[in-house]
């Protein structure tokens, strides 16, 4: 048995009221991992939340930064953390000490939620179930490298990889899109590939520059050259820009090490924005169900009510995941117990009958578990998200209003209002950019595009993501995308930002959607 | 005039009041059964997220009153 990390194992209350939630959550079919809960001040957990959930993990300036933000925050009673818990195995969940016995046990229910979510969501098999140990060991290894080149220098180089730890490609762990890559040669400038070179017949001495006429021969061989330097590095555009430079820019062996690091612990956190509604929604049905059924005593009822309610607030132009996450978890089953799925059902259009239909099929706690298995927010929205859900729980298209600085409603439409939320969970609502060439204008170039969506980049984001780039590759940096319509390069060459525009003008996107 | 075959009408139809725990309704059924089998149905809709609990309850859960002899179905 795993033991505690630096919080206080539970007193033996809470251990008993732990005992009894794990016991009704796997009534109910949850399956999770161990489950280590621990006790810890607000300060603790503000330093934990700061870590990114990770008691132990490299040194680096931005965590210490995050900490004072969320000490600041919680003296100014902002806001205040109920809980933390760590995908691995054993799962470890932070209680705050000061919350109150009804707190804590629906902080624990809402964990159990959360821990099934992570053992058996599709979208976090890959994940490294002892990140705890990794987190540690990435923690050492830079400390390491800090202690031989210095820490300013190892900061400064970390800094240059979070700048680009959101260019990976989440979907990558699932598909294989290319043919295992090649183990890396030990620096990019040490063994260059040999020039092509082209085919000679045998020839006795005499007569080779009959057989093999020099002036063919290189024709020939200019002729290869020129083929060599038009084909396509990479093949097809890479998505993964954090994996190309590992495999390709001409960093040192600890540079390697700590982008490799950076790389695993983005890929880590990944699944856990892919799945930010589901697995709150899932989180918060779980414990709103143990709890209302087990695990309260009358006098706590108004504690609990008041403090759920407070979770579950949602406003204008704020999308509250754990209330459409269980609304909706909610509405499947609902749907699924009643038999409101399927041909018929879909073919039916009237709204009354639709609204009274029951067919008491009683599929709706299967349906649940199914859907926690294999979708993510964007397949999650994308199929169960009804006209009759957006009606109900009032979810519109919001805009903001420059001339009256509010934001307004800009449509009631289902279509549209699925659109937006759809579009919000996109590549996790971040640009889409791909490697397209590595050999720019065959001097070694890094060109990078943008899949323009009709969302712009932020320009000044964009120039300092391409400094530190440069610091990366060590060569001239482009990367393609669109700014007031047009196309546009913008290019760092080490000393200064360019940037090129087209004449052409892209075609708006238009707002019908299928 | 005819005489009434009794045997060959439909049996009365009874309104009854399910109670299950706190939650009850009322409905009109042939026999206590089929009152239990449409009072889970009434119960599950009202109370969609306790659709499990109520369909898992053993039929000795509720608790069902007759309140009147109303029509004859058919």
């Amino acid at each position: 048995m795993a033991t505690t990390t630096f919080g206080k194992p539970l007193p033996a209350e809470l251990r008993q009221a732990q005992e009894q939630l794990e016991h009704y959550a796997r009534q109910y079919g949850l399956d999770f991992f161990p489950t280590i809960f621990e006790l810890v001040d607000y300060d603790q957990m503000n330093a934990i939340a700061a870590y990114g959930g990770f008691p132990k993990r490299y040194p680096h300036w931005r965590f210490g930064m995050e900490y004072e933000r969320l000490s600041k925050s919680y003296r100014y009673g902002l806001h205040k953390i109920y809980e933390m818990v760590i995908n691995n195995d054993p799962c470890y969940a932070y209680l705050l000490q000061s919350n109150t016995f009804t707190d804590h046990k629906m902080v624990m229910a809402h964990v159990f939620g959360h821990c099934d979510f992570f053992k058996n969501n599709e979208w976090f098999r890959h994940t490294n179930r002892k990140m705890m140990d990794e987190m540690a060991n990435h923690g050492n290894r830079i400390r390491r490298y800090m202690d031989r080149f210095g820490v300013e220098e190892v900061e400064t180089f970390i800094d240059a990889c979070l700048s680009i730890e959101n260019l990976i490609d989440i979907h990558s762990p699932f598909i294989k899109r290319r043919s295992d890559p090649a183990p890396r040669p030990q620096s990019a400038t040490e063994e260059e590939e040999p020039p092509p070179q082209p085919g000679r017949f045998q020839a006795k001495s005499y007569m080779e520059p009959y057989i093999n006429p020099p002036e063919v021969l290189r024709a020939e061989q200019e002729r290869l050259r020129q083929k060599h330097t038009e084909e396509r590095f990479p093949e097809k555009p890479q998505r993964d820009v954090m994996l190309f430079l590992l495999e390709h820019a001409p960093l040192k062996a600890w540079q390697l090490d700590v982008l490799a690091i950076i790389r695993e612990e983005a890929y880590y956190f990944a699944p856990q924005a892919q799945t930010k509604i589901m697995n709150e929604g899932w989180a918060t049905y779980w414990h709103t169900t143990i709890m209302t059924r087990h695990g309260l005593t009358p006098e706590e009822v108004i504690s609990y009510a008041d403090h759920t309610a407070g979770t579950l607030a949602s406003s204008p132009g704020r999308l509250n995941p754990y209330k459409l996450g269980l609304e909706l978890f909610r509405d499947i089953e609902d749907r699924w117990n009643r038999g409101r799925f399927g041909p018929e059902y879909e073919a039916c259009d009237d709204w009354e009958a639709r609204r009274n239909w029951n067919t008491e099929a009683g599929l709706g706690r299967q349906k649940i578990f199914e859907v926690r298995r294999i979708h993510n927010d964007i397949t999650f929205i994308d199929e169960f998200l009804t006209p009759e859900f957006v009606h109900e729980h009032k979810l519109f298209a919001f805009r903001y209003n420059e001339d009256t600085h509010f934001y307004e409603i800009e449509s009631r439409e289902f279509k549209k209002v699925k659109k937006r939320l759809l579009f919000q969970l996109t590549n996790l609502g971040r640009p889409v950019i791909e490697v397209v060439d590595g050999n720019f204008k065959n001097r070694g170039e890094l060109f990078l595009e943008h899949q323009y969506n009709g969302v712009p980049l932020d320009l000044k984001g964009a120039q300092d993501t391409l400094v530190n780039l440069h610091k990366l590759w060590k060569r001239p940096v482009h990367i393609q995308t669109v700014v007031d319509d047009r196309l546009c390069v913008l290019s760092y060459d080490g000393s200064e930002h360019r940037m090129n525009k087209g004449k052409q003008k892209i075609p708006k996107e238009s707002d019908e959607w299928e | 005039m005819k005489p009434v075959n009794w045997e060959r009408l439909p049996p009365v139809r009874k309104t009854y009041r399910v109670r299950l725990g706190f939650m009850q309704t009322v409905v009109e059924a042939d026999n206590e059964a089929e009152a239990i089998r449409l009072a889970r149905k009434a119960l599950a809709t009202e109370l969609p997220r306790h659709w499990d609990m109520i369909y898992q309850a053993l039929p000795e859960r509720f608790e069902v009153v007759v309140l009147e002899s109303t029509s004859r179905a058919g």
